[in-house]
């Protein structure tokens, strides 16, 4: 474990096959297109000739909060940050999203606060991207009622 | 992915590097700005010229940014980024004031700006003077891109910076006057103005006094009133070539006849 | 002169990539800025230019005039790399003398104008860097502004502005002294306004009109105006002064 303070600058050396889309469920070892509804990837363009800030600035608060539970786990012992993690994921996986609250897709004031983020806003507050959560595609939703 | 998109980067390198196209160029504010601390306060000044290369693309454009009501701060650089790079950080500043419920500090605003700026690799050309006074009185910074920041009673920046430092270093001293600080702040931006092709048109200003409300001198200067023109170039009606007419109705014109209560011929039809 | 072609040294490992064009040669060129602009009159012609020389964003002067009196009633200049229009101006006004030597003659400017072609294009593989304007009075006393490309290809114009604000003041030229894109307001836009000679007064009018308005949007032009004008009885100067920003 180290004190990072920025991501480091590392570029892929080696990707796997299912690095950058998920893997068919009846073959592992593939990307599932059908799925993804994307053509087939090609995984160099995927790894070469990025924008040198990219990979640096989507690892930026992974970083920052990976040194900040390494600090903890080396001062309170590895209980700390476990505890932190957990209270995160718990957060993260409820349903009780009132929007009254502040809720919605993208947001979640707890989350916020369980990171330290609730009085600071960001690019990522303001470009929100498009709707990433993708609704479940036909293929899942099949699966499930068939109980594949 | 949220957060400023890197979407088109690879399309772009091919378009530039193989497909033979021109990046686009990003307004740039040549400009020259300097800052100058006085006695209980301290001022920021700037000019008014944003370029496109060598083309003027705004005569009086404004500078000076507002981070809160006493903290104001000048840009020089990329002017899409000194704007929004000082947009965001008063966002943060407020929620950040209004999270501990005390006023907003310069070194609040000139950490938050430099830890934007050192994340973004110098990408983001934002090179900044924040000024502004809080409860621990008045504060001069200067921000690089890359993030690194100095601290100084005096300082300039932007193209017409080695004009206006000349100025500084040659006018400066100690302790002030709130109007001698003010002068000498016009002084160094005007020799931007006149010895800087980058900066130009006129001298904005702002003063930040302790215990009082920033004051913001828009057009504090203007030595670089437009002459009159020699000729009046007012066409006279019917120099515009008419290709083709249409005159469409707004509304349906419904004509009425009327017809007089009691007409003769109005009795005669019934019979 | 640098290569165009960008140097792009990414391999997969490499987490940047260089663009800086890389030069393989000396470079000896420079742009000195400044505009020049020329129009001609029904019995005279006007050769007008700003006096400010600048490198990048530094001025280098604000009054370095580069619309010559070369003689025989003609006006040259050569604007873009100052270097080098002053070279041309010089060797002309050379060749002139030898000219005035061998023909004891005055130089005709239709004459001048052949003379400045073959100078520009004996340095075809080496250009003197200048957009060249030669305004002068034809064999009949008519105003004449001959205008050439850096390698000598030339043609004989009514107006004609050069250098960096050529673009900003051409248009307006176009519309001001050719009349382009205006009716006449009596036909109601349909008939053309009818072409006719612009007065001195009107002209040096519309040239300060062109500097002043050329000086707000370009920012290599500015500080001072010389306009000379060549009649029948000489050469006469004139200087305004534009804005220093």
């Amino acid at each position: 474990m180290s004190l990072r303070i920025v991501p480091e600058e590392k570029q892929l050396t080696d990707a796997k096959n299912t690095q950058f889309g998920p893997a068919a469920p009846s073959a592992p070892g593939v990307v599932d297109t059908l799925r993804s509804g994307e053509a087939p990837l090609s995984i160099s363009s995927k790894v070469n000739n990025r924008h040198p800030l990219q990979s640096r600035i989507e690892k930026w608060d992974q970083t920052q909060r990976d040194l900040q539970l390494e600090t903890y786990r080396r001062t309170f012992g590895v209980a700390d940050p476990i505890r932190r993690e957990m209270e995160l994921n718990i957060v993260k996986e409820t349903d009780f999203r009132p929007t009254l609250f502040g809720f919605s897709a993208i947001t979640s004031p707890s989350l916020d606060i369980l990171l330290n983020k609730e009085t600071t806003i960001g690019w990522e507050d303001i470009y929100t991207g498009f709707n990433d959560a993708k609704p479940t595609d036909f293929h899942t939703e099949m699966e499930k009622q068939m109980g594949i | 992915m949220p957060g400023l998109s890197f979407e088109n980067f690879q399309r772009n390198e091919y378009l530039v590097n193989q497909a033979g196209f021109k990046p686009p160029r990003a307004t740039s504010t040549g400009t020259t700005i300097v800052g100058c601390r006085f006695k209980d306060g301290v001022v920021i000044a700037a000019d008014t010229r944003a370029t496109t290369g060598p083309i003027v693309a705004d005569k009086n454009c404004e500078k000076l940014h507002r981070i809160s009501p006493k903290i104001w701060c000048a840009g020089a650089g990329t002017a899409a980024d000194t704007e929004m790079v000082t947009q965001l950080i008063q966002s943060n500043l407020e929620l950040h004031s209004m999270s501990l419920n005390r006023e907003p500090r310069v070194v609040s605003a000139m950490q938050m700006l430099k830890q934007h700026l050192f994340k973004y690799q110098g990408q983001v050309g934002a090179y900044l003077i924040v000024a502004g006074v809080d409860p621990t009185g008045p504060h001069l910074f200067s921000i690089q891109a890359h993030g690194s920041t100095d601290i100084g009673y005096y300082m300039s920046l932007g193209s017409g910076s080695l004009a206006a430092i000349a100025v500084l270093e040659r006018d400066w001293k100690q302790d002030l006057s709130k109007d001698e600080a003010m002068k000498l702040c016009a002084t160094a931006i005007q020799a931007g103005i006149f010895n800087d092709l980058g900066s130009g048109s006129n001298v904005d200003m702002c003063v930040m006094e302790m215990g009082k409300d920033a004051q913001l001198y828009r057009s504090f200067m203007t030595p670089n009133v437009r002459e009159k023109k020699q000729r009046n170039y007012k066409f006279a009606r019917g120099t515009t070539a008419v290709l083709r007419q249409s005159v469409f109705d707004i509304v349906e014109v419904v004509k009425e006849e009327e017809i007089p209560v009691g007409s003769s011929d109005a009795m005669d039809v019934d019979h | 002169m640098c290569s165009t072609q960008k140097s792009l040294m990414a391999t997969e490992y490499s987490t940047e990539v260089r663009m800086e064009p890389i030069e393989h040669r000396f470079n000896p060129y420079q742009d000195n800025g400044g505009t020049i602009l020329g129009i001609a009159g029904e019995d005279f012609a006007v050769l007008a230019g700003d006096t400010r020389q600048t490198v990048g964003y530094s001025i280098d002067s604000r009054y370095e005039p580069k619309v010559h009196d070369v003689g025989d009633n003609l006006l040259l200049s050569a604007n873009g790399f100052s270097a080098d229009g002053v070279e041309l101006v010089k060797v002309f006004e050379s060749q002139l003398k030898w000219y005035h030597f061998d023909n004891n003659k005055k130089m005709l400017v239709h004459s001048a104008a052949r003379l400045i072609q073959h100078m520009l294009y004996k340095k075809r593989m080496f250009p003197y860097y200048v957009s060249t304007i030669l305004a002068g009075l034809d064999e009949e006393g008519k105003g004449a502004v001959y205008s050439f490309d850096p390698v000598g290809s030339y043609e004989r114009e009514q107006c004609r502005a050069g250098g960096a604000a050529a673009s900003l003041i051409m248009p307006f030229l176009d519309n001001q002294v050719n009349f382009k894109h205006q009716m006449d307001p009596e036909s109601k836009g349909t008939k053309r306004r009818p072409l006719k000679y612009l007065s001195l007064d009107e002209v040096i009018e519309l040239v300060r009109d062109a500097f002043s308005s050329a000086t707000e949007r370009h920012i290599e032009v500015g500080d001072g105006l010389q306009i000379l004008i060549v009649t029948k009885d000489g050469v006469r100067k004139e200087y305004y002064p534009l804005k220093r920003d």
